[in-house]
């Protein structure tokens, strides 16, 4: 039947585009995660 | 802390559960509305000359052309067929029959095709009917980025008038999702009116166009924002502009309550007319969208926390050297 | 409250009259962006002359553009020379000194709206005859609605300190239904010579004031500090 592929499609650039955001937002709490861990270790070793 | 961590976990899980429950419920349950089918047909590009799909009941047939009466608004419309001797023998005066053609400003419907009715669970005047599921995705996707809009406009008010980090955050994250929700409503309306409409886009129609405006004022509100170095003054800025920008949101939607649009207006108005099935499922996406959001929210508004602190222990050891 | 805006004013048309930056790049960029029309549409001039309100998006892109790079360099003296502080200590309120800025750029965007013109006319071949006097207005109050609004904007992107390109971004959005819509059918609508423009000029007009309005609103705590 025509328009079935076209609803498969908006079907999926919506759940794509939502969990490729998801993916971004984790990317960066991840990165900034790591920078306050580095971040700290240099407060540490600065202070001795 | 630990119980920010369990507040976050239950509402990522709830989102889940009502996604899957949506979908399920779309794909399965919800059945294929004729949504507001003569806006549909109606407008449809006396200028552009474009394909038109009218289901009607003939009358007055003669020669090359007849009346056809509209079943989805029971309006007369004049066609005239190219060639009569094409007309297939089936149709007489009370066929119920499908029109493929252009709609002429002067003559009513320039047919090319005149076909007979053989499908009568499809619903009348849908081209593609199962585009018509993008609604139950579409129209929650629309209204969640209006609930975060909303949210921005209040939070930039808060924030310019009491101050406070924690609004600034608030407004950054909202728009920032708010943003992807409308991105995911103007692309899937396009898709649909891709297998509708047979484009994607109409620049001419003010639902579309006010929508796009919207998307727009939130792009440049999230650039405002992005990659700057945090000063006093940009969180002021930015709230200013996301209080003028929240403009558009009425204006995008009441457009296509106000001026003439092809968009449908199915919520919200007398022309409404969903099924209480149909209604179920709309309501159940708006929940699940919601539910969606507010993890969204809550994660982007953690991480602007963390990099308020990474700035804050960087300050620290600056003033330390 | 008036005095003082027409001082401010006053300092941003001597500076220039004196180096006259601005008004030189702005014109040879509206100079650019008509040729680069005339050179792509190379080959259309029967369907140009067959819809001649055509000319009305291309008189109004180049005034948008170029207003746009005018507005951006509105606030760029003093932030270059770190004259905005003393601009701020000024014994004025905020609003007179986004007055004064306002009309400087008004006037000086007539003066190049009116080159623009010239380079349609010249090039587009297109005559205003009878109607030259609404274009006119049409030209004013559009500008005038523009400028109102972009000189608030260009307040906001200057006080964030970001990158210049965002004017175009943040402004463009807020002006597309109130400024350029109105302001190109109606200008369509003249040389085509058919239609009332007094719709179009209406939005135009309303959306100035309401402009002036916001700015008196909001400049105070745009340029805080």
């Amino acid at each position: 039947m025509i328009g079935v592929e076209q609803f498969y499609w908006a079907y999926l650039v919506i759940w794509a585009g939502i969990v490729l955001y998801v993916l971004y937002l984790t990317h960066r709490q991840n990165r900034i995660k790591r920078e306050i861990d580095l971040l700290k270790e240099v407060m540490e070793s600065g202070g001795k | 802390m630990e119980k920010r961590k369990l507040i976050d976990f239950v509402l990522a899980l709830l989102a889940v559960i009502f996604v899957i429950v949506t979908v399920l419920a779309a794909l399965y349950y919800a059945p294929l509305e004729p949504l507001d089918v003569s806006t549909v047909l109606y407008h449809q590009d006396d200028y552009t000359g474009d394909d038109i799909r009218v289901k009607g009941v003939v009358q007055d047939l003669s020669g090359t052309e007849f009346a056809l009466e509209d079943i989805t608004s029971a309006v007369f419309i004049d066609v005239s067929y190219a060639d009569s001797g094409d007309l297939d023998a089936g149709i007489v005066n009370g066929t119920t029959v499908y029109v493929l053609g252009r709609l002429e400003p002067d003559v009513g419907i320039a047919a090319r095709e005149v076909e007979i009715a053989d499908d009568p669970d499809e619903p009348a005047g849908w081209r593609s009917p199962y585009s018509a599921k993008i609604f139950y995705f579409h129209v929650p996707a629309a209204w969640t980025s209006f609930l975060a809009f909303g949210v921005v406009l209040v939070c930039s008010a808060a924030y310019l008038w009491k101050g406070g980090q924690k609004w600034d955050t608030w407004a950054l994250s909202s728009a920032e999702v708010g943003l992807v929700f409308c991105s995911v409503a103007v692309i899937s309306g396009a898709l649909w009116a891709k297998a509708e409409w047979g484009y994607y886009w109409d620049w001419n129609d003010t639902k579309l166009f006010s929508t796009f405006v919207l998307w727009l004022i939130f792009i440049a509100y999230v650039a405002i924002r992005a990659g700057a170095v945090r000063h006093e003054s940009i969180p002021r800025v930015a709230a200013i502009f996301g209080i003028l920008g929240f403009a558009a949101v009425p204006i995008s939607f009441l457009s296509s309550r106000i001026w003439t649009s092809l968009h449908p207006n199915v919520v919200a108005t007398s022309q409404g007319h969903l099924s209480a099935e149909a209604g179920a499922v709309l309501m159940l996406g708006v929940v699940a969208f919601t539910l969606v959001y507010a993890t969204l929210f809550s994660r982007r508004t953690a991480i602007e926390r963390s990099v308020i602190e990474i700035e804050g222990i960087k300050e620290q050891l600056e003033d330390a050297e | 409250m008036t005095l003082d805006a027409l001082r401010i004013a006053q300092k941003d048309i001597s500076i220039e009259l004196r180096t006259r930056e601005r008004m030189t790049s702005t014109i040879l960029l509206s100079l650019v962006i008509i040729l680069s029309f005339r050179f792509a549409l190379f080959g259309f001039d029967m369907e140009l002359s067959e819809n001649p309100h055509l000319v009305a998006p291309i008189l109004w892109t180049t005034i948008f553009f170029a207003g746009i790079m005018g507005l951006e360099s509105s606030f760029s003296y003093e932030k270059e020379n770190k004259y905005l502080d003393g601009l701020l200590l000024l014994p004025t309120s905020r609003y007179s000194i986004y007055l004064g800025k306002m009309l400087a750029n008004l006037l000086f965007l007539i003066v190049v709206d009116l080159v623009t013109l010239v380079f349609v006319v010249a090039f587009f071949a297109y005559e205003p005859g009878g109607a030259f006097v609404t274009l006119l207005g049409v030209i004013l109050l559009g500008t005038f609605s523009f400028v109102a609004m972009g000189t608030l904007v260009s307040g906001m992107t200057i006080a964030a300190k970001t990158r210049q390109s965002l004017l175009q971004i943040a402004l463009i959005p807020l002006i597309v239904f109130t400024v350029v819509i109105p302001a190109v059918a109606a200008t369509s609508k003249i040389v085509s010579g058919s239609g009332d423009v007094m719709p179009e000029l209406n939005i135009l007009v309303g959306f100035g004031i309401l402009s002036l309005l916001l700015a008196y609103l909001l400049f105070g705590h745009i340029m805080e500090d």
